[in-house]
């Protein structure tokens, strides 16, 4: 369990909070309980009741889950919020807005991407062959390379 | 070539009388890697490493020009400084310099800030007024980058960056300007009223908080999302172009009011750089506008003064560029005693 404090530490002590009879438990990790423990001593109702009560609400006003958490990065939905901050191109999933982008797009190329990073491994290939003397299979996978470069360049005078 | 003054200094461009420089900036991230500030060093280090490889790449060259690239960690704290004098950098990329680089075009024209905010900052300077070849030229870079990276963009949110605040088209358009008498007759409340009904913002020269330096203004778009590229820089142009006629009509009104105060200001100023033993950056900046204003006037000084001296004089009277003229480290006071000696040679008075 992700201590509901952080959010980023693993929970690992369970804290009960009484107010009013009414018996409510937190599961937080060792550094967030370590920054309560002062005001746990004395008026912890007073002190903590205000954050206690965003502590339990798992959702912000929008409904939204605040532990929601970004799998690339790790953002919280509640640092987020804080921070207003991208860490990754997937914590755009926390943004609410309704702007729609007009404008330039990328090609985004990754057809030719590919085609770079092949041409590469090929002649890591051919390199390794040529020390383990093995022409006929060299001359095969330069023959590929020519091959590749060849569509590559007619591809860059067209567009 | 840190040491050298870019070429947007130059006052070639349109209305370079009022406008000093046009300015674009591309905010760019790429998708398999983490935004910059919650990077790895590691990664930083690839990340700088592969432009490197990429901008002396032949297909690079050819779409966008030879560049060299400088690791921030590599130059020294006067370079540095040197380049935010320049506006090429920014105070945050000053501060914390490390694992961070700066692609540099032969005439500092063309930048490419690498682990900044975003993974790129690209940008373009030309003098005067001239938004739409700065455009141009960015764009360029950024098609030349694109063959080599895969940019984070979402179909319907655009390019994506740190702050929320630069997605879309991740474009800024900025014009630096110089505003004095609408400075002088507080004409700029009402400027900046207006630009902010419109969305955009206009700020002293060092950014916020640096109002009134040599009146000296910067003014761009504070939306990105939404609005075409092309419009936003059609938006400010025309922004601009109502600014110029203002200030136009201010410096009018100014001098026909107050003929006598205007010229003895314009020629004390003019004495204080001849005469003063000792001269702050701030105080040397704003005798420069008042010279720049009766240049524009056309009153007479007793050598020709042209605006590109003026303009240089914008980049060299900061701390580090009149350190990098003199080739050497010097103390604040040290700097104020050299001033003068930096605006007389300059602008060729008394030699
Ligand atoms: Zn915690
Ligand atoms: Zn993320």
């Amino acid at each position: 369990m992700i201590c509901q404090v952080c959010g980023k530490n693993e929970a690992t002590i369970c804290m009960v909070k009484m107010s009013n009879n009414n018996k409510e438990t937190i599961y937080i990790c060792p550094v967030c309980a370590g920054q309560m423990d002062d005001k746990l001593i004395g008026s912890i109702n007073q002190l903590l009741s205000p954050m206690f009560d965003t502590f339990f609400s798992n959702s912000n006003k929008l409904g939204h889950d605040i532990n929601q958490i970004c799998p690339t990065c790790g953002q919280t939905r509640r640092e987020w919020e804080e921070s207003r901050t991208l860490n990754c191109k997937d914590c755009i999933q926390f943004l609410d807005s309704d702007e729609i982008h007009n404008g330039k797009i990328p090609k985004n190329n990754k057809e030719e991407l590919y085609v770079i990073n092949l041409i590469k491994e090929k002649e890591g290939h051919l390199k390794q062959l040529i020390a383990e003397e093995k022409y006929e299979e060299a001359a095969k996978i330069r023959d590929e390379i020519k091959d590749l470069k060849g569509d590559f360049q007619d591809d860059k005078q067209t567009s | 070539m840190i040491n050298k003054l870019p070429n947007w200094l130059n006052a070639k461009g349109h209305e370079s009388d009022i406008v000093i420089s046009s300015r674009v900036r591309l905010a760019r991230n790429i998708d398999n890697y983490i935004f910059p500030h919650r990077m790895s060093t590691e990664d930083k280090d690839k990340l700088i490493n592969s432009v490197n490889e990429t901008i002396v790449s032949s297909s690079f060259i050819k779409s966008a020009g030879e560049m060299k690239l400088s690791k921030m960690d590599e130059l020294s704290g006067l370079d540095r400084e040197f380049l935010l004098e320049k506006h090429l950098i920014s105070p945050n990329m000053l501060d914390q310099y490390h694992n961070r680089g700066i692609v540099l075009g032969l005439d500092e024209s063309i930048s490419i800030l690498i682990n900044e905010e975003d993974h790129f900052r690209i940008q373009s300077f030309f003098s005067g007024l001239n938004l739409q070849d700065a455009h141009i030229i960015a764009d360029k870079v950024d098609d030349a980058l694109e063959k080599f990276y895969s940019y984070a963009y979402h179909e319907k949110y655009g390019y994506l960056t740190s702050c929320p605040t630069n997605i879309g088209t991740g474009i800024r358009f900025s014009v630096m300007m110089h505003l004095p008498a609408l400075s002088m007759t507080g004409g700029l409340k009402e400027v900046q009223r207006s630009l902010k009904l419109d969305g955009f913002v206009i700020r002293g020269f060092f950014g916020e908080g640096s109002e009134g330096y040599g009146s000296l203004y910067q003014i761009s778009n504070q939306f990105t999302i939404g609005v075409k590229e092309e419009d936003i820089m059609i938006g400010l142009e025309k922004r601009i172009n109502d600014i110029i006629i203002k200030e136009k009509e201010s410096r009018e009104h100014l001098f026909k009011q107050k003929n006598y105060e205007m010229q003895d200001m314009i020629y004390r100023a003019y004495g204080n750089i001849k005469y003063s033993v000792l001269l702050t950056a701030k105080e040397g900046m704003n005798n420069v506008s008042l010279i720049r204003l009766g240049l524009e006037r056309g009153l007479p000084f007793e050598v020709a003064i042209d605006y590109q001296q003026l303009n240089n004089l914008i980049v060299l009277a900061q701390n580090a560029g009149l350190q990098s003229y003199f080739g050497k480290m010097m103390s604040t006071e040290e700097r104020n005693r050299m001033r003068p000696r930096l605006f007389k040679e300059i602008l060729k008075i008394g030699g």
